[in-house]
């Protein structure tokens, strides 16, 4: 069958807009876009992935001693548990959220581009681009005052500087923005050889 | 004045095809820059936004129900739905509609739902001589149980956004779920004498408990979700946890379907989905933030509440707005933007907050099987092989019991407060 994929994460690829944008036949069989994917698996890519597999891991294992105590262990109390997992949930989505920027899976809604015309929908793409890249710019920029007034805390249970924790936002925006960047230096690419062929 | 500038660039730049995420933060960034308000706040409030312990459980239960899947879940579910329905006419659809029903409880989302039970029973549907639009229909719709029905993401974002209880939403959503999925297989079965669309063989009661033995680890997933939650043992987050190493124990050692090393990548890509929704989650809590600090929610409250303060009404505009956002927007996306902008409006005209919860993200998953942008009937269609003007036609019977469900919802509050009422 070959819709029933082996790889099964249907959910991925779905949201992924520029694959929405082909309407109804949006349904690529995956080994097309493991192929894809595998071809510009860089090392950044690599290390996001580490990043984001550890720190889940870990939450994982912090929920599950938090569970474990309270029921086997009633004797020991863990109260940091609950901040731990906080903590290690946005080291995840800060690995996590450049991986889905590098693959453009933020939802959009795309019935008014879809309906222009090929150049003027290059020219909208282009600037959603450069819109992406400032936001993102901004946000480390004031991410690096975020995390020198946690330098000022420490947090209530583990103890560990807050700027630890603040700067989760930087490593977020950071990757992202070098994603970004990529993004659309490759559409411009893009546009260019589609430019040349035409 | 900004305040209404806020809203304006919010809604040019979502129409000009930026994520709703980054719309919601460029957005709040010129609101910012116009009323001098110094950008550190932008870090300030998407960590606030994301520092909470019952979003932890978003990526929790995404994983587990990827790694149900990957373990072979669905088609024992299928299996199981057919053994019991197969046999009355037009059985697959009626399955097909069950199996949804149980895969539920197990996934958060609807288009996880379509796809899995779309991609094995749409293919056997049309074989057995069933119409495309139909299978299609049938399945992108009885999926939008799967938001309703306990867990739902929607109800995790709609709880950690306004401060109601998770677990309650979640148990509140069972019965107005089951109704949903019992009044659409009433719905097919009709169609389906109508059209005389084959039924299956009536299988032993010996088959029957074969496949609900082998079905049994599926469903007990749904039941320790339930019944840790609604006794009271588990937090969402904690359940979603236990719900992955179920999952993987399951999937490891009594399907075993699942292979170790299938893992990490299961982590990874639902890893990967959650980040997206959660940088959602911060941008849109520096939005809110503006908008709290304009009082926008109380303005559009007393903006309603000026058309008319007769309860039947309000209720009915609220059901318009969501149903009118829904279809071209994503449910949490739509969610995050209007939920705690009306709440306030629905509390005012007495009504629970976890009714209201109920009816928002029922509103807004009627939208995925609706044109325009209608992501569970693309799907379907994309499976099925059909045009989307014939399967939006083929979904409307279906569109119009989810409507009536919709109003049993909105108007009769035991539906949805009862279960909940029983929660301590």
């Amino acid at each position: 069958m070959l819709f029933q994929n082996k790889h099964n994460f249907p959910i991925m690829r779905i949201i992924n807009p520029h694959e929405r944008r082909t309407a109804i036949n949006l349904y690529i069989p995956v080994e097309v876009s493991l192929l894809k994917n595998m071809k510009n698996n860089d090392i950044l890519e690599k290390i996001l992935k580490a990043g984001t597999l550890i720190s889940f891991s870990a939450l994982i294992i912090t929920v599950m001693l938090q569970v474990v105590t309270r029921f086997f262990i009633p004797s020991v109390t863990l109260v940091w548990t609950e901040e731990g997992s906080r903590f290690l949930f946005k080291v995840a989505v800060a690995f996590g959220a450049p991986l889905a920027m590098k693959n453009e899976e933020f939802v959009n809604v795309d019935i008014v581009i879809n309906m222009l015309s090929r150049k003027t929908r290059d020219i909208f793409e282009i600037i959603i681009h450069i819109m992406t890249v400032g936001l993102f710019a901004i946000v480390l920029k004031e991410s690096y005052t975020f995390v020198k007034i946690g330098q000022r805390q420490s947090s209530p249970t583990l103890g560990f500087p807050m700027s630890i924790a603040h700067g989760t936002i930087s490593v977020a925006s950071f990757f992202i923005l070098i994603y970004a960047i990529v993004n659309m230096y490759r559409y411009i690419q893009n546009l260019k050889k589609r430019g040349g062929s035409a | 004045m900004t305040a209404i500038l806020l809203f304006v660039s919010f809604i040019i730049l979502i129409f000009f095809g930026l994520p709703v995420a980054f719309s919601l933060g460029l957005s709040s960034l010129i609101y910012l820059l116009l009323e001098d308000i110094p950008l550190t706040i932008m870090a300030q409030k998407m960590y606030a936004g994301l520092d909470s312990f019952t979003l932890v459980s978003i990526p929790g239960f995404i994983l587990a129900g990827n790694l149900m899947n990957t373990g072979g879940i669905t088609k024992r579910i299928i299996n199981f739905a057919n053994a019991i329905l197969g046999h009355i006419r037009g059985g697959l659809s009626l399955a097909n509609i069950g199996a949804s029903m149980l895969f539920a409880g197990i996934s958060g989302t609807a288009l996880a739902d379509t796809a899995s039970i779309g991609a094995m029973l749409i293919p056997a549907m049309k074989e057995e001589g069933y119409e495309a639009d139909f299978s299609a229909a049938v399945t992108a719709s009885s999926s939008t149980v799967g938001p309703i029905i306990p867990p739902s993401l929607p109800m995790i974002i709609a709880g950690t956004l306004t401060g109601i209880s998770v677990g309650k939403l979640f148990v509140a959503g069972a019965l107005p779920g089951i109704l949903l999925g019992f009044s659409m297989m009433v719905v097919s079965y009709f169609i389906s004498v109508k059209r005389n669309h084959p039924k299956g063989e009536r299988q032993t009661i010996k088959f029957i408990l074969r496949s609900f033995v082998d079905a049994i680890w599926a469903l007990g997933l749904t039941a320790l979700i339930l019944v840790g939650i609604l006794t009271g043992v588990f937090t969402p987050t904690e359940a979603s946890i236990m719900a992955v190493l179920y999952a993987v124990i399951v999937g490891l050692f009594v399907y075993k379907d699942l292979k170790w090393k299938q893992i990490p990548g299961a982590i990874i890509d639902s890893i990967k989905m959650s980040a997206a929704i959660m940088i959602l989650v911060g941008f849109a809590n520096l939005f809110a933030w503006i908008l709290a600090s304009e009082r926008i929610p109380q303005m559009i409250a007393t903006g309603i509440l000026s058309i008319s303060t007769n309860p039947i009404i309000v209720i009915l505009l609220l059901n318009l707005l969501l149903l009118f956002v829904g279809t071209f927007m994503e449910t949490i996306a739509a969610l995050i933007i209007l939920f705690p902008v009306l709440l306030p409006v629905a509390v005012s005209i007495g009504m629970d907050p976890i009714q209201f919860g109920v009816m928002a993200v029922l509103n807004l998953v009627i939208g995925l099987t609706t044109p325009p942008v209608g992501v569970c009937l693309f799907v379907a269609g994309g499976i099925a092989d059909v045009g989307l003007v014939k399967l939006s036609k083929a979904v409307i019977p279906f569109l119009m019991v989810s409507l009536a469900v919709l109003m049993l919802v909105s108007f009769v509050p035991a539906v949805s407060l009862f279960l909940p009422s029983l929660m301590k």
